[in-house]
């Protein structure tokens, strides 16, 4: 009982601070957020198990992970509002080539950072030929040109 | 299936900009409550060192010190202080102590331990009537709120550890 409990608070855990922590957090794997990321997976890891290193518990922990994963995409599923508080919705940044700077501000976004996304999916050179740019749910921007 | 309805500049995606909006405000303050968490756990409220960690309480026969707050499954200390003057001393500790902490160790061994209705009691000898230090060393079983009695050479306190989970 003990693993599953404690599966079930690490996911739901993890879940609202990443969620809470804002989309852009860990959405771009840069050299501190590998960093960052082996640390919470290093840490979970001991929450998880504690001190029973046993087969059964690490397959009760992985089994628990997957159930309670499974369980959420079905409660996302049948109750769209319940899938819009976990995941969110997409946040337009620029739409029609203007700048949402409300948008950019609190989702703490750059310009740069759309730039970025504008050159590496379509070779735009500058902002002006950006129709919309869209912070997509996993926290990735897509771009679409004029 | 819900189809994302077309917004006016063309775009058919469903953004809900007023959730976008509150959820916004709520990561603020989400971080806020982030960072007095840490504030506490810094103070020691959340276990495993800080300033208010620990409790010491003080007796006619002696002092007592022990954790505010601890972990669950996780080692901690109890230490008691006699005053010097006796040949024997006695550290009693209530049952509920035993049932939600291991006991991994004590320094010094006790010469002698008794179980008595209020608990258990230990006997330690002291040479020349020099004061005693006692240290117990702990892992906590269960969490929760934990009361038990502890009394050195027969002046008792209640106190009280916090065991997170």
């Amino acid at each position: 009982m003990d693993s599953v409990v404690r599966g079930i608070a690490v996911y739901f855990f993890l879940l609202i601070v990443i969620r809470l922590s804002g989309r852009r957090s860990l959405a771009e794997i840069t050299a501190f957020d590998f960093v960052l990321l082996l640390i919470i997976s290093e840490t979970t890891q001991q929450a998880m198990l504690g001190d029973d290193f046993s087969l059964i518990n690490a397959f009760l922990l992985i089994l628990t992970l997957f159930v309670t994963d499974i369980a959420l995409s079905y409660v996302k599923q049948w109750s769209p509002k319940t899938a819009v508080l976990v995941d969110g919705t997409p946040t337009v940044l620029i739409s029609l080539g203007k700048a949402d700077k409300e948008a950019l501000r609190r989702t703490r976004v750059s310009l740069d950072e759309v730039m970025e996304a504008a050159r590496q999916q379509h070779g735009l050179e500058r902002l002006d030929q950006i129709k919309f740019a869209v912070l997509e749910i996993g926290g990735n921007i897509s771009i679409i040109p004029r | 299936m819900q189809v994302p309805p077309i917004r006016e500049d063309g775009l058919q995606l469903s953004e809900k900009r007023k959730f976008h909006r509150i959820f916004w405000t709520t990561e603020r303050v989400a971080w806020i409550v982030f960072a007095l968490i840490l504030g506490l756990a810094l103070l020691g409220l959340t276990g495993a060192g800080g300033y208010w960690s620990r409790i010491t309480q003080t007796l006619p026969t002696g002092q007592v010190e022990y954790p505010r707050v601890t972990r669950w499954e996780s080692t901690d200390e109890f230490r008691a202080s006699f005053n010097g003057g006796a040949e024997t001393h006695r550290l009693s500790l209530g049952y509920s102590f035993f049932e939600n902490f291991e006991v991994e160790a004590i320094q010094p061994e006790p010469e002698r331990t008794l179980t008595l209705p209020e608990g258990v009691v230990m006997e330690f000898a002291a040479g020349e009537g020099a004061p005693v230090n006692v240290i117990i060393h702990t892992r906590s079983l269960h969490s929760g709120l934990i009361d038990y009695r502890v009394a050195l050479d027969g002046a008792g306190v209640e106190a009280s550890i916090l065991i997170l989970p």
